[in-house]
């Protein structure tokens, strides 16, 4: 009853908000109302009140943002009579109003997160039998050793849990391949990975055919095994010690969970992050997902599973077959299955998995059209917001993340609009410069508030617009694939553990330097338009305003497309872990100061530290977070710094025996805490004005660097040509 | 921006055509030198636009030496204004006037006189008159340094009996000058002294029935007069019937130019500007004062004309009651029932056509409002409509109609050229065409503020500035070329979208647009004035013959002299500062005492001492300010000029407004405001003296000025040719359209728009509950934890 009178107050306010906005009120009164909300935003935000007044700020920001709905459709649109001006202005609004759809959305989704859970404790007697699969198509069996021996060193009773290698690489079908090379790679893969297991202790499993891909797979696993739950983690997905203890607790409280999902943190950059060097300082990309999107979808039972770092229950999986297979997003596809069914999902907000995201644009880029060309297959052939047996919510929260990747169009529009103007003089928006000024301005620095507001830790101003721009011009060809033939795209698995030698720009790069060198055109178009046409200067103006934002992305996306060269392909973590440092005979106490997946940094503590590094093959001796004895891991000596009574070293691991791989697994992925510490060393707010300052200042650089990147690489070319022709 | 560039341009314009009498080279050696006659009627602003609502005395007439018509001809004038000045490259006016069957059949001839600026290019200019869609003068303007006299035969069959319509229209070019600047440069002005039909037929000018007034027309006079003698006045109580007469006459002839006096005797010298004396009365009481009475009534119509004098017309019975019903005869098929919506203004005595009603959520193409499909080879053409707008119409802040333009322009026009709408004379919109390689517009919209829309007549001047390169090379005889450059189509349509109706009070703008309220009075209209005073029943006559005018319907009307009886009720004060009833001008917020003072002052008496000049504004002004001052400043002005922003619409509420005081340079006051009760509204006419009072109404009723009426005060200056307008601050609302959200919300839009802060409070209060809703909202829905 309360709910009933809370939802009809709601519906009346929300009207009044409507009919207040929807007055066909004057420019001037726009501007002024619009400029007192501004400012009230602006103090909400500088005094960040909790509660209710958040949602007052979002409230206000979206006041403003139906205003530009209601000018912009009222009044902006060019006459039907002008076919050439009203198609592309109508494709221009279209994109808009895609633009405020989802932002209503996302704002219904994160309107207010679950906090954090709590863990649930479950007395030792009561915990269920798990099994653990990794998947794995052709990934290094050293990647695999590494994600095997995690994942056995689980806190968790041994009886209790098997892993499982669920290789498709090795499958009868690829070793009685045509093709005798690829026959006997798979061959050699099968026996050396069934040894890995072997030694591991945890069990082999391949089948007969690859069919339906990751899905089919899983289903093969799921054939073969027993245990009421079900944990999946990608091949490079490592888990923490205390994955499986953070997880199940929450099946044994809800019935009808089918899901327990975890976010993935990644060790290594994305191109992005690796080539504008933002990966220490920045959040990564997908934090806004985990950090905020995750707990949005939870609090409305939304939560979808991610194909990896999740616990599924055996009997929801069932009902459905298994895994769906339909999409070449198998994950979100099974999601939405069971939640249709009644199930219920949980997200918890906390990495216990380490993983490996692509390196390489290319590989980036690929991956994006995966989860793309899945979420419109979804949307194809599950038609969330009509499927019957999900909640309204949980409609409205599929809809989001599947429409989402609908955003190449409305970014490819924004792209070439103000193109229209300054090449082909189309008026495909009826606007003076003032009221543009008043209205359009007005609307995007509200977005920019409303944005920084809702995702502000995790998200910097203008970076969505740079990740949404860098795929979009690979993934509107894609996603209009698979539009048209929507049973077309295949399973592609990612590579992730590439890395790179030289710099060099990406085989994905040309487009980006071209639509560059068109909006740079723009930017004289309109220079002399400005010059020869001064009666319509204002309108110039606010058109070659739009361009220059453009440009900036542009630019800033053309350092993204310059690789950096990199030495290490992860990232280090900084553990300040007790050891000793010997060569079988002498130790010496020393401090493991950071890991990575292939090395350590170790302080080591005593003035013949340097004589024993050279002495012979060194060790690292620690004992393991997961208990037993002491474990000596053999390494080399890449680097060192020698102080008086004290050695720093930088060590590569030399992994020889299974046992090497437990202990770097006990190294890095032991202790979850590590990758959220530094998680939230990233999670900072700029502001959207320094926020912005700051992307001027990366787009400005990064531009330079990209074109830099390219004289340099036309050079190498042409030299290598002229050499070529020299006898 | 380009709004602000339009602005800014236009009194650039204006003060390069104000040096337009200096005259240029002069390309003919054989003429005379060129040199504007001292007595000249050079229009004292030939550069202002036509549609300028406050029209420039009319100039001096010489008299018509040249006009040699012959002896005893009946001349029927033809300006329906006193100021006839056709200006620019293109102007054209038509109206309708009546002639009797006599004069229809007599030879007629038509003459004209018109003067022209001397920059006119005679060989590329015309002037042609067109009767009935025949044409009866087609001239070369070549009239620069005298008037000059046209003289045509209008062929028999031309005129029709009853209504016909003329036609006159000026192309004109400039000499030298192809600039769009120049052609402010141009005019012509017909003068209305020497602008008639002259009939031989001797007969011509014997008129019969009442109906005849209508083919009086304007006269020779810049203030056609006409005077209403009623001996009973003396005796009894018939003012109301007297001014229902004077309505009657007004309805009648449908021009607003006349100035009624009211007398109980004629005037012992002879009045050149009279143009009708009307004898009221019963017979007996007449005898006396007009000789050849019939000798039977009752009776009326028109006395034979005497040599020299006005036409006469006699509403006359045998008694008082066989009068009176008399004057009821006539009034009734002029007027119209009350609560009939009508459909046009009647103005086609003015101004062809008629001025259609425009309630909003419709288009009218340009067809019905009068424009033509036409071709155009100069540089600034221009056009206009008129229309009306009901009395309620409430959307001057946020409403915008919109002009869907059929039009097209040639290859030659260049970008930079501009499309700008007046409306009222204000600048509404401007619309810079921007393509080259010319372009057919299909329905293109350009957006026309509503800001100076208003009840009653608006006008919508459409002009395009047409830059060509040959126009900027400007090569002898360029200005004579006549390929088209641009054409507009009579298929062009001007949409005004549905608006906020409802009344606001005080407003003068309803009682000038269609006499409201009291142009719907089922009831007399009741009247406080000195009856017994002629000066102010003439005022009242002259206001109550506009106001019927304006409500299309002769009003009913009582004199009432308590003040009580009218508390309750929709009333008109007219009377001299001292003569008006205690607590009437306190009721319409006017000071007072301040109008005692006033009073005073025109007589010549001290004013009482004041101190002007002395305020916080001056001498924060004098003080100049700190740099953060000027700053403020500089982005105030940045602020009006980008979104016409001012201090003054940052307000909750609009403020209360301090009584009203008279300045001294004022000759009539007129306020309005609610009455005690505060279910109608009192309108007061108030002068220091009864001279003032007299001269002060009629100059404002029977000239354009009367249009200026608004707010809640207006007050016309002293030399009776121009007004001020003291806007109202509060007003109170009065329904008079059936409740509807649609209109709420149209009315609440425009209350907003001018009371911004009230919009943005009630904006963010609107948030503030939507954003603690959903919280509460949040917490009881979906997972919590």
């Amino acid at each position: 009853m309360v709910r009933f009178i809370n939802a009809i107050v709601w519906a009346i306010a929300a009207a009044c908000m409507l009919f207040i906005v929807s007055l066909p009120i004057n420019l001037q009164a726009h501007l002024i109302a619009g400029t007192i909300v501004l400012a009230i935003m602006v103090v909400l935000k500088l005094l960040r009140p909790g509660g209710s007044w958040r949602l007052i700020a979002l409230a206000l920001g979206m006041a403003i943002v139906m205003r530009y709905v209601y000018w912009r459709t009222t009044s902006t649109l060019p006459p039907v009579s002008q076919l050439e001006n009203f198609i592309p202005g109508l494709l221009l609004y279209l994109a808009e109003m895609y633009s405020v759809f989802m932002l209503v959305l996302s704002l219904f989704i994160v309107a207010r997160p679950l906090p954090s859970r709590p863990p649930r404790p479950v007395v030792e007697a009561d915990l269920p039998h798990v099994d653990v699969f990794i998947p794995s198509y052709n990934e290094e069996p050293k990647l695999l050793a590494d994600t095997i021996a995690a994942a056995c060193a689980m806190d968790y009773p041994a009886e209790r849990f098997t892993v499982w290698l669920l290789d498709d690489g090795g499958t009868v079908q690829k070793r009685n391949a045509e093709d005798v090379g690829a026959a006997q790679a798979a061959r050699v893969r099968h026996d050396e990975l069934k040894q890995l297991c072997a030694d591991l202790g945890a069990r082999y499993l391949t089948r007969e055919r690859n069919e339906h891909a990751k899905a089919g797979n899983l289903n093969n696993g799921l054939a073969h095994s027993q245990a009421p739950l079900v944990a999946v983690f990608d091949a490079d997905h490592a888990p923490a010690r205390s994955f499986l203890r953070e997880t199940v607790g929450y099946f044994a409280e809800d019935a009808r969970l089918f899901l327990v999902q975890t976010p993935h943190f990644f060790l290594n950059p994305d191109p992005l992050e690796r080539n504008l060097r933002t990966f220490e300082k920045m959040p990564s990309e997908n934090e806004m997902f985990y950090g905020i999107i995750q707990r949005g979808l939870d609090k409305w039972n939304g939560a979808f599973f991610c194909g990896s770092a999740a616990v599924l229950r055996r009997q929801a999986l069932e009902e459905t077959n298994g895994f769906s297979g339909i999409s070449i997003t198998e994950d979100c596809e099974t999601a939405v299955e069971l939640h249709s069914r009644g199930w219920n999902s949980v997200y918890v907000d906390k990495p216990l998995i380490a993983g490996l995201q692509p390196a390489t644009f290319a590989s980036f880029i690929g991956q994006r059209s995966r989860w793309a060309q899945g979420m419109m297959q979804i949307l194809r052939f599950r038609f969330p917001p009509l499927k019957r047996g999900l909640s309204i919510p949980q409609r409205l929260c599929y809809m989001s993340s599947t429409l989402f990747w609908l955003f190449p169009f409305p970014r490819t529009i924004f792209l070439f609009a103000p193109l229209c103007y300054l090449f082909f003089d189309l008026q495909i928006f009826t606007a003076s410069g003032g009221e543009f000024l008043a209205y359009t301005l007005s609307y995007m620095v509200v977005n920019l508030m409303m944005q920084n507001y809702l995702y502000g830790n995790f998200r910097w101003p203008w970076i969505s617009e740079l990740y949404e721009y860098i795929q979009s011009v690979h993934l509107l060809p894609a996603v209009v694939s698979v539009m048209i033939n929507p049973r077309k795209p295949t399973f592609r698995v990612t590579a992730k553990d590439e890395s790179i030698a030289v710099s060099r720009l990406s085989e994905l790069s040309r487009p980006f330097f071209v639509i560059f060198a068109v909006l740079l055109l723009g930017m004289v178009a309109a220079g002399w338009r400005i010059y020869a046409e001064p009666y319509k200067a204002d309108v110039t103006l606010v058109v070659g305003g739009w361009n220059l934002l453009n440009l900036l992305l542009a630019g800033c996306a053309l350092g993204v497309v310059s690789e950096k060269r990199e030495r290490t392909a992860t990232r280090r973590v900084t553990v300040n872990r007790r050891c000793e440092f010997g060569n079988g005979q002498t130790w010496l106490p020393a401090m493991i100061e950071d890991v990575s997946v292939n090395g350590a940094r170790v302080r080591v503590h005593g003035r013949d530290a340097r004589e024993l590094a050279a002495a012979g093959q060194p060790f690292i001796r620690f004992v393991p977070l997961s208990g037993g004895e002491a474990g000596s891991l053999p390494v080399v000596i890449r680097n060192q710094e020698t102080g008086s009574d004290q050695s720093t070293f930088g060590c590569q691991y030399v992994r020889s025996e299974p046992m090497h791989h437990r202990l770097v697994a006990d190294l890095i992925f032991a202790n979850a805490d590590q990758w959220s510490a530094f998680q939230k060393s990233r999670r900072r707010n700029p502001g959207v004005l320094f926020g912005t300052l700051w992307f001027l200042r990366l787009a400005l650089f990064q531009t330079y660097r990209g074109l830099a990147y390219l004289f340099i690489s036309g050079g190498s070319a042409e030299r290598a040509v002229t050499g070529g022709a020299r006898p | 921006m380009t709004r602000f560039l339009a602005a800014l341009l236009f009194p650039l314009l204006l003060a390069g055509a104000a040096g337009a009498q200096v005259a240029p080279f002069d390309m003919s050696p054989e003429r005379p030198p060129v040199q504007a006659p001292p007595a000249a009627p050079v229009p004292a602003q030939p550069a202002e636009p036509p549609t300028s609502p406050v029209a420039p005395a009319p100039p001096p007439v010489a008299p018509p030496a040249a006009a040699n018509a012959p002896a005893g001809a009946y001349r029927r004038y033809l300006l329906p204004r006193p100021q006839f000045v056709l200006a620019g490259e293109i102007a054209e006016r038509s109206w309708a006037f009546h002639v009797t069957e006599r004069q229809a059949q007599s030879p007629a001839e038509i003459h004209l006189r018109y003067l022209n600026a001397v920059v006119v290019a005679p060989e590329a200019s015309s002037l042609t008159v067109q009767i009935n869609g025949i044409s009866v003068v087609a001239e070369a303007i070549a009239a620069s340094d005298r008037a000059k006299d046209l003289i045509a035969k209008v062929e028999a069959g031309t005129l029709r009996p009853g209504r016909n319509e003329v036609r006159i229209r000026a192309v004109q070019r400039h000499r030298t000058d192809c600039t769009i600047q120049s052609t402010y440069e141009l005019w012509t002005e017909v003068q209305p002294a020497g602008t008639f039909i002259a009939f031989a037929d001797p007969e011509a000018g014997s008129l019969s029935g009442f109906v005849d007034v209508r083919t009086l027309g304007p006269g020779a006079s810049a203030q056609p007069r006409v005077t209403i003698v009623a001996p009973s006045l003396v005796h009894t109580d018939n003012a109301g019937d007297v001014i229902r007469l004077a309505q009657a006459i007004a309805l009648q002839s449908n021009l607003p130019g006349y100035r009624y006096r009211i007398a109980s005797a004629p005037a012992a010298e002879k009045d050149d500007a009279e143009i009708l004396q009307v004898f009221l009365g019963a017979a007996e009481e007449l005898r006396d004062i007009v000789p050849d009475l019939p000798a039977s009534g009752p009776f009326v119509g028109f006395l034979p004309q005497r040599e020299g004098g006005p036409q006469r017309l006699l509403v006359s019975g045998t008694t008082r009651e066989q009068w009176l019903d008399a004057i009821e005869r006539v009034v009734a098929p002029v007027s119209r029932p009350v609560g009939m919506q009508r459909a046009t203004l009647t103005t086609e005595e003015t101004r062809l056509p008629d001025a259609p009603m425009l309630f909003g959520g419709g288009d009218t193409s340009f067809a019905n409002l009068g424009i033509r499909s036409e071709q155009f080879s100069g540089r600034r053409y221009t056009s206009s409509v008129t229309f009306g707008m009901p009395a309620d119409f409430y959307a001057d802040a946020y409403g915008q109609a919109r002009i869907l333009l059929d039009a097209a322009y040639s290859d030659a026009v260049l970008p930079g050229s501009l499309i700008n709408i007046y409306v009222n004379g204000n600048v509404a919109a401007s619309f810079p065409i921007t393509t080259r390689r010319g372009a057919v517009l299909n329905h293109f919209p350009i957006k026309v503020t509503m800001r100076h829309f208003k009840p009653g007549l608006n006008e919508i001047m459409i002009e395009v500035n047409l830059r060509t390169a040959q126009d900027e090379a400007c090569l002898p005889g360029a200005t004579a070329d006549t390929t088209p450059r641009f054409a507009i189509f009579d298929t062009s349509t001007l949409v005004v979208p549905r608006f906020g109706r409802i009344l606001e009070r005080p407003n003068l703008a309803e009682l000038a647009g269609t006499a409201y309220p009291y142009g719907l009075a089922a009831q007399p209209v009741q009247v406080a004035t000195e009856r017994t005073d002629l000066a102010s029943l003439s005022a009242t006559a002259n206001l109550f013959a506009r106001m019927a005018l304006n409500a299309g319907r002769a009003l009913p009307l009582t004199f009432t002299s308590s003040i009580n009886a009218l508390r309750g009720s929709d009333a008109i004060f007219v009377g001299w500062a001292g003569g008006l009833p205690a607590g009437v001008l306190a009721q319409v917020n006017v000071d007072e005492a301040a109008v005692l003072r006033w009073a005073s002052a025109q007589r010549g008496a001290p004013a009482a001492s004041g101190t002007p000049g002395i305020s916080v504004e001056t001498w924060r002004e004098q003080m100049g300010g700190g740099l953060l001052r000027e700053w403020m400043r500089s982005f105030e002005t940045w602020l009006s000029t980008t979104f016409n922003i001012t201090e003054d619409m940052l307000r909750f509420l609009p403020g209360r407004d301090t009584p009203f005081a008279p300045p001294a340079s004022a000759a009539l006051a007129v306020a309005q405001g609610l009455n005690p009760v505060g279910n109608g509204v009192w309108t007061v006419f108030a002068a220091p003296d009864q001279a003032a009072l007299s001269a002060g109404v009629e100059s404002l009723a029977a000239s354009d000025l009367w249009s200026s009426l608004s707010g809640h005060v207006t007050t016309l200056d002293r030399s009776l040719q121009s007004v001020t307008v003291t806007p109202a601050g509060a007003t109170s609302f009065h329904q008079t359209q059936p409740p509807s959200l649609a209109n709420y919300r149209l009315i609440a839009a425009n209350w907003l728009s001018t009371n911004i802060l009230s919009y943005s409070l009630l904006l963010v209060v609107a948030c503030l509950v939507v954003g603690i809703a959903t919280s509460a909202l949040l917490s009881r829905f979906g997972r919590r934890h």
